[in-house]
């Protein structure tokens, strides 16, 4: 078996893997990038709905590598759930880019602090690219590199509902630069952002930033479609990845440091199929997700926050969070996506009995693309952590390359569905003050399993979490991991840039390890 | 019963951004089903069917934008697991048509095409072991699919879709297109 050594060897390429990758090989590091998925480059990407987020150009065929996933203890069927977008740069290459920091009571439960992850954060958001102008109650020392990306009109409506009612609605920080960025060209509000690449790379993806930047270092192998299948111990030390190549061939990367972040779920899983790190029995354990809510209002066609010039404004980007007298919490207004398939199946759903058709579906596709203007609202709180949520090797299903798939059972807390259900009576709230015609629910799904954490914690109990405060293995020295798996909490705003902050961290540490000769 | 299908009919009430799932399901489904002898056309009563799903009566619809055609070419292309589930569909679709109304679907006036579909959506057509309302939510969104996807995939013929709803402004539809505005 060809084997291969480096200093460091990274599996997976998206916000926690890449922002690793960058800090290891700027320390000096040789770094082994490992992705699963095809090295997608700005040209590759292009507007076409169906193929780019209804069929597998970024997530598996569920046919071949599925998950087996359970709903509220309901049977496990092959599904595309839970896998993040399989390509150099992972799911930051096909996000929203909604860049919160965490607050200092999301920290609660883990070994480390706000305070610990501030110089990261700050870190992340000069060396990408971050648009915003501060959040309320949000610490920060020095203001977002970029100022935010124009705002459709509408978000005036927005900002003055919220201020009749005593809110305060900012500008959401997003990943997508506002302006011409460190040779990076400012976004050109397509509106194409999530479920798609970004062809100009104003989104601030990994791909985008931090590969990009440790390939100029040289110190960077990357290596796409490469299936990491199993990390192999080697006299007590992390030692050694066996992974299968482009064409299919077993091949082994030594290294002194082997970093894992392949998302909360895919994480679990290799550890369980390596049977490593795991002495506490909870890798997998506490899966958690982001607590989800979404409606929409409609608004007069002939209101002049919508004029004809404004059209191509696609954000209205105004966020409200921690709001008084209900859950920690994120709320997002925006316009809604320009995906009119997508579209279309929203306004067919229906809370019971099957979706409109004929007359019923014209008039209601009529009414929203032709009669009227819509905001749409997300909120995003927490997700408590409970025995009905959790990864596990499955008994029976192996994927394409023969090996066992995740088994996900997902399942929502009662209590974070209530905090998630006074976060949508809120969002109604605005809608209303703001003079919407009319309001709805976007549909059933009250858990957003693109953001995952929690399978193999952080904490100084060997017995009760699976990674130290430095995110190494307890059990074994030189595993570290650098994604979602290791938080303690799910905080209450999307996480990636949390992400990439602690994946930095951790990569820091690694530096400095390997520098006095501990690892 | 040949199959349970109540797993199935909860993927396949999940479309949208995880449509993939559904038609997975349905593919698992499509093995189970037993194969019948089958002189329906199956293209031609999925293109009624769906142009009942989005009608032709006040603007465009499903016939338009050759949804048929988009159906025929996704059926026999990514999706061609799922060809003998909905070659059961369009079986189903005729063979109670024909008990109801004594005519293939087809033939039928649309008000009573309309019922078929009902029945179907609801999962009332008095058959056994047939995943009624998840086949009618496979139709129901391949109809959609077809209508308002880019036409380089067989439907949307001439954009009529997009038209129809205003979408999307030119410069939005290829990357490239409308840069430097």
């Amino acid at each position: 078996m060809a084997t291969e050594a480096f200093d460091a060897c990274v599996v997976g390429s998206g916000a926690g893997g890449g922002a690793a990758a960058w800090s290891l090989a700027r320390a000096g590091l040789r770094v082994l990038v490992l992705e699963r998925g095809p090295h997608y480059v700005a040209k590759d990407f292009f507007h076409d709905e169906l193929a780019v987020c209804r069929r597998d150009f970024f997530v598996p065929d569920p046919s071949r590598d599925p998950h087996m996933v359970s709903r509220e203890g309901g049977g496990a069927e092959r599904s595309a759930d839970g896998w993040i977008a399989c390509c150099v740069g992972g799911g930051t290459v096909h996000m929203s880019g909604y860049f919160f920091r965490m607050h200092r009571e999301d920290f609660r439960g883990w070994p480390i602090s706000f305070d610990d992850l501030e110089p990261f954060y700050e870190e992340v958001e000069r060396e990408i690219g971050v648009s915003g102008a501060g959040v309320p109650g949000e610490p920060r020392r020095k203001a977002h590199p970029l100022p935010p990306l124009l705002a459709h009109p509408a978000a005036r409506l927005i900002e003055e509902a919220c201020a009749k009612m005593g809110l305060r609605a900012f500008p959401i920080p997003r990943a997508i630069v506002s302006g011409d960025y460190r040779g990076r060209q400012a976004c050109t509000y397509c509106g194409f952002c999530g479920s798609y690449g970004c062809e100009v790379d104003a989104k601030s993806s990994t791909l985008a930033t931090f590969l990009a930047a440790a390939q100029r270092t040289g110190g960077l192998t990357l290596r796409a479609g490469c299936r990491a299948t199993r990390i192999v111990p080697e006299r007590g030390r992390a030692g050694a990845v066996l992974y299968l190549d482009g064409r299919g061939r077993e091949r082994r990367a030594r290294a002194r440091a082997i970093v894992v972040a392949c998302s909360a779920i895919e994480t679990a899983r290799l550890l369980l199929a390596s049977a490593v790190a795991n002495s506490s029995g909870l890798v997998g354990k506490g899966l958690m997700f982001a607590a989800l809510g979404a409606g929409y209002g409609r608004f007069p066609r002939d209101s002049p926050a919508w004029s004809r010039a404004a059209d191509r404004l696609p954000f209205i980007d105004r966020a409200l969070q921690d709001l008084p007298g209900a859950a920690r919490g994120t709320i997002l207004f925006q316009r809604p996506h320009p995906n009119p398939i997508f579209q279309a199946e929203k306004l067919a759903w229906n809370r019971s009995g099957p979706p409109a058709f004929g007359a019923d579906l014209k008039r209601r596709l009529r009414e929203f693309f032709l009669e009227t203007h819509t905001v749409e609202w997300e909120s995003f709180s927490e997700f408590l952590p409970h025995d009905g949520c959790d990864v596990s090797l499955d008994p029976s299903v192996k994927d394409a390359a023969g090996h066992p798939v995740a088994r996900v059972r997902i399942g929502l807390h009662p209590a974070s569905l209530a905090g998630s259900d006074q976060l949508a009576a809120r969002a109604r709230e605005v809608l209303s003050a703001a003079g919407a015609l009319r309001q709805g629910e976007s549909g059933d799904e009250r858990v957003y399993t693109v953001l995952q954490s929690g399978t193999a914690r952080m904490g100084a109990d060997a017995s009760t979490s699976v990674v130290d405060a430095a995110c190494q293995s307890h059990d074994l020295k030189g595993l570290f991991v650098a994604d979602s798996s290791s938080f303690c909490s799910s905080g209450s705003a999307p996480f990636t840039l949390t992400i990439m902050a602690n994946a930095m961290r951790v990569a820091a540490g690694i530096a400095g390890r390997m520098r006095r000769r501990e690892l | 019963m040949l199959f349970d299908p109540r797993g199935h009919l909860e993927s396949l009430g999940r479309l949208g951004r995880r449509g993939l799932i559904g038609w997975i399901a349905l593919a698992a489904l499509a093995r189970k089903v037993r194969a019948q002898a089958a002189p329906t056309d199956t293209v031609a009563v999925l293109d009624a069917a769906a142009a009942r799903i989005l009608p032709s009566e006040d603007g465009p619809g499903a016939r338009e934008a050759k949804v048929g055609r988009f159906i025929d070419r996704e059926l026999q292309g990514g999706l061609s697991a799922l060809r003998p589930a909905f070659e059961q569909l369009a079986r189903l679709l005729d063979l109670w048509s024909q008990k109801a109304f004594g005519k293939p679907f087809t033939m039928l006036a649309p008000v009573d095409q309309d019922s078929v579909l009902g029945k179907l959506a609801r999962g009332q057509i008095p058959v056994r072991g047939f995943p009624q309302q998840a086949m009618f939510r496979g139709l129901h969104t391949l109809t959609l699919e077809g209508f308002l996807s880019d036409p380089v995939h067989g439907g949307n013929d001439g954009e009529v879709g997009w038209r129809a709803i205003g979408f999307p402004e030119p410069h939005l539809r290829k990357p490239g297109s409308g840069h430097g505005h």
